[in-house]
Order: structure tokens, then sequence, then C-alpha cells
């Protein structure tokens, strides 16, 4: 048996971040998800449509080729949450915070259908073929939130809100003088009208207004007030609401404590002539991870505990069960007739640490196969199970040189090959790179906001 | 982005002279999160219903500034009901049944739109 241990030093990977995202790298990470994984492929983009309209052209514009036929596009991938798609009448956002185990609503709410495509599945030594993969995915155990990221999520709810209501009121308040045919039209006026109204300090304060009305332009005509007026309050109020409390949604789904557990379950179907009336599925897998995060004390300048937030240490616990088909593996990879591969169970350990500018994370996967023996004497066929066990490790060290920068370091060992034993060892040094300069959306706020001198 | 205000002439309510109220209901769907006002300062929230006025009572017009958005990205839909009781005169949906000006633009995050309702004497 040959042994191949491979060494890569010095693995330098730029990545180039467009200008959509300048501020973070997370953009750069690749995106994982059941379809994609039980079909080995990589994809650099999900799209995630959130309407019916937004899923359909998701479809036509990647499965409909140019005559209208059916295509299969390469590394591409779909995720679907239905429950962005049902109505959801008057949705209270504050439910997100429920943390009940084992919650049929949780698990609804969570609940995502992922579809990846690859023209490039390999069958044989470097024979690719179209293959589609399935998959779905949902949270069983959502863990907790924290009560500091508690409160500022419902803070951030009671702004956003509270934008909402303000621009509505002061619009309406700007229709109630200029219809007043007693009213004389001045931007002093107007200002003054608005601050002389019951809901001044009890749902916007004056100073708001004032803020709005200071940066409204001395020349504003009647008839522009209220459009002039109503951009203002978008760029001060408004849009600034609505990223905060996105920004909190964000943090709320992703920063709990406690058990988190989330299910996985993908089948794949591969074209091995790439045509669409004949298909054969390799494999099908079922998996889990269990991770727990604890709390840790919030502190102060002074030291003084001011609460509770969930800590840099998180461990997670893989469990997976990958059922390969062997009729396809011995019509389209096969190693060895008398040689039936079964399934394959997986159980790792992943543990992870984050230290300000530092991360470090150990994953530790064990692997058990479980293949068939046959053999044929006089005539009958004799098999045996036979199980085999191959093991993947690999420690994972970043360190953040800037928003832009983060230099990492991988060292491990993959699995061994299941027709033998080809151990590896994998180390690289990775540099990702992120370029870009303002967003779009960012410039054109920007050129609002000169626009009016604010 | 532009205020969308539609058309002055398109909803409109036959007053019967009874004594029944004429209310609005505020519906977000998708996520949506919205607020309405009207009148002297009346507010409406998403699944919030409100007395626009009485069915007794003088012809006139009354004007709803409403802002909506939706933090997660997807569908804006608000439905406007308007009933006199119990009975359901119209629902109004924004932006689905909108037809004034401008053209609503769906790249818009942060919609705020006007509509008017008529009162008139049967």
């Amino acid at each position: 048996m040959k042994i191949l241990y491979t060494t890569i030093f010095l693995l330098f990977t730029i990545q180039v971040c467009t200008a959509q995202d300048p501020k973070s790298l997370e953009s750069l990470k690749a995106p994982s998800m059941p379809a994609a994984t039980i079909i080995n492929t990589q994809v650099n983009e999900i799209s995630s449509p959130k309407s019916l309209k937004a899923l359909e052209t998701a479809l036509l514009n990647n499965f409909m080729g140019s005559n209208k036929n059916i295509i299969i596009p390469n590394d591409y991938a779909l995720e679907l949450n239905p429950f962005y798609l049902t109505p959801r009448k008057n949705f209270n956002y504050l439910s997100y915070l429920e943390d009940s185990c084992f919650s049929g609503r949780i698990m609804w709410r969570n609940l995502s259908l992922s579809v990846a495509s690859t023209t490039n599945f390999l069958i044989k030594d470097s024979v690719g073929v179209n293959a589609l993969g399935f998959g779905a995915r949902t949270i069983i155990l959502n863990g907790k939130v924290s009560p500091a990221a508690k409160a500022a999520y419902i803070a951030a709810d009671k702004n956003l809100n509270q934008a909402h209501q303000a621009n509505a009121l002061i619009r309406n308040s700007i229709n109630n003088f200029l219809d007043n045919t007693a009213s004389v039209y001045s931007i002093a006026n107007v200002r003054a009208y608005i601050l002389s109204q019951s809901y001044i300090d009890s749902d916007i304060t004056a100073s708001a207004v004032n803020q709005i009305f200071d940066a409204v332009p001395a020349d504003t005509k009647e008839n522009q007030i209220k459009p002039v007026v109503d951009s203002i309050q978008k760029v001060l109020n408004l849009e600034k609401s609505a990223a905060a409390f996105n920004a909190q949604l964000q943090n709320i789904k992703t920063d709990r404590y406690g058990w988190r557990m989330d299910v996985n379950l993908a089948y794949a179907l591969s074209f091995p002539t790439n045509e669409f009336d004949f298909s054969i599925s390799p494999r099908w897998g079922l998996w889990g991870n269990l991770s727990y995060k604890p709390l840790k004390n919030l502190k102060d300048a002074n030291k003084n505990i001011t609460g509770k937030e969930p800590s840099d240490f998180e461990f997670i616990a893989l469990g997976r069960v990958i059922r390969n088909n062997s009729d396809f593996v011995n019509r389209y990879s096969p190693m060895d007739t008398s040689f039936r591969m079964g399934n394959s169970y997986d159980f790792g350990l992943r543990a992870v640490y984050e230290y300000k500018k530092f991360s470090i994370a150990l994953e530790y996967i064990y692997r058990l196969n479980r293949n068939t023996i046959t053999r044929n004497f006089e005539g009958d066929t004799y098999s045996k199970d036979v199980d085999s066990h191959t093991e993947k490790y690999v420690l994972n060290i970043n360190y953040k040189i800037s928003d832009n920068t983060i230099l990492s370091y991988n060292i491990g060992k993959n699995y061994d090959n299941v027709a033998g034993i080809n151990g590896n060892l994998i180390s690289g040094l990775t540099l990702n790179l992120g370029f870009g300069d303002m967003k779009v959306q960012d410039l054109y706020k920007k050129a609002q906001q000169e626009k009016l001198g604010l | 982005m532009p205020i969308y205000t539609e058309k002055d002439d398109k909803l409109n309510v036959k007053l019967t002279g009874t004594e029944n109220d004429i209310t609005i209901r505020l519906d977000c769907y998708y996520g949506t999160k919205a607020s309405l006002a009207f009148g002297d300062n009346q507010l409406l929230n998403c699944g919030d219903t409100l007395k626009i006025r009485s069915d007794a009572g003088a012809s006139g017009r009354i004007t709803f500034s409403g802002s909506c958005s939706n933090p997660q990205g997807g569908t804006i839909k608000v439905t406007h009901t308007v009933l006199r009781g119990e009975e359901v005169l119209f629902t109004y949906t924004f932006p689905n049944d909108y037809t004034g000006t401008p053209p609503y633009s769906a790249t818009d995050k942060t919609p705020s739109y006007e509509f008017r309702i008529n009162f008139t004497q049967s």
C-alpha cells in the first residue's frame, strides 16, 4: 500500500471582494447547504428568493436555456425558506425571541429547502456529468438569546415602528397644514405646526422634528415640502432604523447561547449520460449538528459585571449517515466488482474559540465505512460486511489583520480513499484580501445627503 | 424615493345615513411593517382597526398617509379594509392596487404612500 503525503506550503489565495460588501470578509466564505454538500460542489453564492416572483425569476434565469430548453447550471445553488413565502399576516417580529425546544413553530420557521447543481459531478477519474442535489434542513433546538441582545433587539424593533409612525404622522400633519386655508405657507410655520401636535414628545421628539426641518432647504416650495421632508426623514431616521433592526434581527438569529441542534437531509441525483431521461441517485445523507455555547459575563471598563453575553467558545458535535448507492458505484465508478459500497457513518467534534482578532478551530471526524464484499463460488454468491475506518482532522487559525484582510493557517489530514489508504496531510497559509470601495447605495445616500446639505 | 400618491377619485364611499361607524383596518403581510395616519393624528399599526367617521353626516374626504418596509427584504403588502359596521366596503392593497403617480418601484425599500377616500351622500 502506498501512503502518499502531500504537503502544500504557503498556499496563498487572494479572493476579490467586490464593491457590494466592502465592510466584511464574511461574504467571501463559501456558504454551505445540504444540497451542495451531497453533490460535492462548492458554490460561491446561494440564491435566496424571498417571494414567489423572485423564485420564478431565479428558476427561469438559471434553469432555462436560450432555446427554452432545461439546462443544468454549473455550481449553482438555490435555498428557499417556505416560511418567508407564507402570508404571515401581521407578523410579530418579537416572536423570534422564542426559545422553546422541539417546537413545531421554530422548526417550520427555520425550515429551508435547497437545490444545487453542477456539471462536473465526477463519476470516473476525470469524467464530470450533470448532477442535482436536493436538501432540507431545520433547527430543532434553537438556543437562547442573551439578555443584552434581547434588549437591543426589542429597542431596535420599537425604533423602527416609531420611525414608520413618525413618517406617517408628520406627513399627515403637513397635509392638514396645507389643507387648512387659513395657514400661511412657510417652512417655519410648517415646523411650528408640527411641533404643536399632540404626538410630539410621546411618539416623536421635538428635537427629531427640528433636526429634520433644519435640513430642509430654505427655498423649498409648498408643493415640494412633503417629498423633501419625507426624503430627509428617511435618510435621518427610517433607513437607519431599518438597517439597525436588520442587524439586530441577524444577531438574535445567529448569536444564541445554550444548546442548538440542526438536522439536514440531502439527496443526490446524477445524469451519467447528460440526458434528462436517464438519472440515477449516487447517494443520500442525513446528518445533524449539536452545539453548545455557554454564557459569559459582560464587563464594563472598570471590570464590573454589567450583564451576560454568549461566550467566545463553542463546541459542536456532528453525526452523519451517508448511504451510497452501490449500483451507481459499480456502474460508473467501478473499483472492484466484488466490492459494494455501503453506508458511511461520521462522528465529529469541533471546538471554536475566538479571542479579539484571533479565532482557532479544531475539528475531528471519525468515518466508519460499512462495505460488502461478494464472492462467487460454484454458482452461489456469498457476501460479507467489512468495516473500515478513516479520519479527518483540521486545525484552523485565523487572524483578522483588518476588516478586509484575514490571515488564516490550516493544517490537517483528510479522509483516506475508500479503495485504499492514501493518507494525506494538508497545510495551507491563506491570505484573504477584500477589495472594494463604497457601495452604490452608500454613494447614493451620500449624494442625497450632500444635496440636502446634511 | 417619491411619495406614491393614489389617484384622487379612485376610492369612494357612499354614505347611507345609518348609525354604523365607517372603520379602516390595516393588515400587513409577508413580514411588512407599516403605519398609517389620518385626520387628527389618528394612527394605525399592523392589525389595528380605527373609526374613520360616522356613516351619517356630511360629504367630505380624508387623506391617509402610510409608511412601510419589509425588514427581511421580502414582498411588501399592506391591505386597508374599509368597513361600514361589519360590512366590508372595499379593500385597497398597497402596492398591488396602486395606480397613481409616480409608478411604484419595487426597489424602494421604505415606500411612503398616500390615498384619499371620498365620502359622498347617496
